[in-house]
Formats: C-alpha cells, structure tokens, sequence
C-alpha cells in the first residue's frame, strides 16, 4: 500500500498557522511517510523564515495533537524533504512565519508507504551517455522513474569518461512530476572518482531522477537502481 | 515471495586468486536481506580472505565489495555469519590466495528473505 497524499494545495499565510482538524488526514495505513514542502513564494523584511511542522494524533481532536517533526526552515523559495515513520493515525502541518510582513506560499505533498514485503524491480535509470548541456544538468523529466512502490533503492554509478577537473551526481526526488517540485537527496556520487560507487537510500518520494554537475570536460557515466518495497 | 536457499559455493580448495564465475552469480532481486554463511573448513596462509560483491547488471567491471573491507579471513578456521541488506541484484565472491601452507578450504551457503 502507497500513496501520494496532497496535504496542503497551495496556500498563502502571513502568519503563524495551524491546519484545520477538518482538513487532517488519516494516514493510519502507512508506517513510513516523506513530506515535502515546496515553498513558491516568500516576501517581508527582516529574513521572512518559514518552518513548517508535521503534527499527527491518534484521534481527531485539536487537544491530541503533537510534533512529529520539522522541516529544515526555509528563508527562500525552494523544496524541503522530511522522513517520518510509525507516525500516530491523524496528520496535520502547523507552521512558524517570522520576519516583518512576512507572506509566504507553499504546497505540502505526502508519500505513504506500508513498507510491507512485495516487488522488486531492477531499472537502467541512465544507460551510458554522454551529457548534452552545460553544468548543471538534470534528467529529462520524462525520463523520471516512479518509485512510489519501492521504499529502498540500491544505486550504482559507474564512471566511464571522468570530467576534467571535477563532478558530482546527485539523485533528485519528487512527490510530483513538475520540475518545480524536485529537491535533492543527501548522499551524492563523486563523478571524478572512478571507483564503482553504490549509495543506498530510503523513503525517497514518488519521482526520481539525476543531476550532475561538473567542471571541465563532460562526463560519461551509467546508473543502475535495485528497487525493494521493504 | 518466501524465504530461498542458496548454496553459493559448495566447499573448495582455493588454489589461486579467483572470482567466482559470473554464470554462477546468484540473482537475489526478490529478497531484501541475505544471511551469509562461510565455513572454513581448512585454514589456509594468511592474508588468504574472501569477500561477497554485488552487481546491478552481470557484467564483471560492475562488481564491487557489498561492504568495502568485510571479508571471511580463510587463514583460520570456523564459521562466521554476516547480514546483509538492500544489495544489488547480482552476488558472487570474490576470493585472494596468499601466504604459504596448505590451500584454504571454504564454503558459502546464504539464505534470502524477501523483508
């Protein structure tokens, strides 16, 4: 069982803010759950800061309800990425805004995984290519994998022409398919380094796709993922 | 998908350097966890080890140590049991001969569990 739940459409505060109970989710089916807030807009003075709070409770009152967790705060516009699990059966955001005249909007996406034993999957997420463009360059959207079904991916670099000075693969993630909606996963590949590299990551939302940065000449590379649903 | 036996290489005396061959590589896509076993049966020279690797697609240079350093040393004798978790698709060991004395003696037997 997975899904991807759209917490909050987009909304615009200029304050402190707490969902409404009516509008918490019942996220009761799923053992691991990766948010995301994608921050569109952010205006004020005096460093406008949003951090934005998932808070869950086993019943549907206001009085229940606790922290689970907090996004990294954001002071500008772009994605942050939190991973929870055994959260309790409701879930709702509150969120902090300083700053003077501070507005900011965002949307709030969900991933839910049970986690429970099921597919395997092996996918050429890149065969070998030559990058076309100039650094940094993603992955065509298109060519995005959906790995909404699978919670641990076991990824392998292999470097076949280094680039000339410097480089680093890093795998993006989403819980949507809009380019807008992407943020980088934490461990990244040395593209300089020509060592075969495997890093393995979990609770990555829906999408997944790469990015490389580099300096000098163009690299060369491969990347292969092992998908699991546990 | 329950859990598989796998006897990744009955016992053999290890005479030389060698990768086990890629057409004996096991494919373990479907399980999430491998419990490892190695049974020295006749210590061998030491410095003679032996080391699982993991692979995406079968093809030798894509081989690399599932943990970099965590070998069975095959200069003593027993056995010893190692876990691991979300690999690649393809295993196979990859073993190094040295120091004098008699030819190290090994088997490596692994039970997959799809969580």
């Amino acid at each position: 069982m997975e899904d991807v739940i759209r917490l909050q459409p987009s909304t615009t505060i200029t304050a402190a803010f707490t969902q409404k109970l009516e509008f918490a989710v019942d996220l009761s089916e799923f053992k691991y759950v990766t948010g995301e807030v994608r921050l569109v807009a952010l205006s004020g003075t005096a460093t406008p800061t949003l951090t934005v709070t998932i808070e869950h409770a086993p019943v549907l009152e206001d009085s229940a309800f606790e922290a689970a967790g907090s996004f990294t705060a954001q002071t500008a516009v772009g994605n942050v990425a939190l991973v929870l699990s055994n959260l309790s059966r409701f879930v709702r955001w509150s969120a902090t805004l300083t700053g003077t005249t501070p507005s900011a909007t965002l949307v709030i996406d969900l991933v839910g995984r049970s986690g429970e034993a099921g597919g395997s999957l092996f996918i050429p997420l890149q065969q070998p290519m030559l990058l076309v463009g100039t650094s940094p360059v993603v992955q065509r959207i298109d060519a995005a994998i959906d790995m909404l079904a699978y919670r641990t991916l076991t990824v392998q670099v292999r470097k076949i022409v280094l680039p000339g000075t410097s480089g680093t693969l890093t795998l993006q993630h989403a819980p949507v398919l809009d380019e807008a909606a992407f943020v980088d996963a934490a461990t990244t590949f040395d593209l300089h380094n020509a060592a075969l590299e495997t890093h393995t990551y979990t609770d990555l939302m829906r999408y997944v796709r790469w990015k490389v940065t580099y300096v000098g000449s163009v690299p060369t590379f491969e990347v292969n993922v092992t998908a699991r649903s546990v | 998908m329950s859990f598989q036996y796998f006897a990744l290489q009955p016992p053999m005396a290890l005479t030389a350097t060698a990768k086990q061959k890629l057409k004996l590589a096991i494919d373990v896509l479907g399980y999430n966890t491998i419990t490892v076993q190695g049974r020295r049966l006749t210590a061998g020279g030491a410095g003679s080890t032996v080391i699982l690797e993991h692979a995406p697609v079968l093809e030798d240079s894509a081989f690399q140590a599932i943990v970099a350093g965590d070998t069975w040393d095959l200069s003593v004798n027993g056995n010893l049991t190692k876990v691991y978790s979300g690999t690649h698709r393809y295993i196979r060991w990859n073993a190094t001969r040295a120091g004098g004395g008699v030819n190290p003696v090994f088997l490596l037997d692994i039970v997959a569990r799809p969580v």
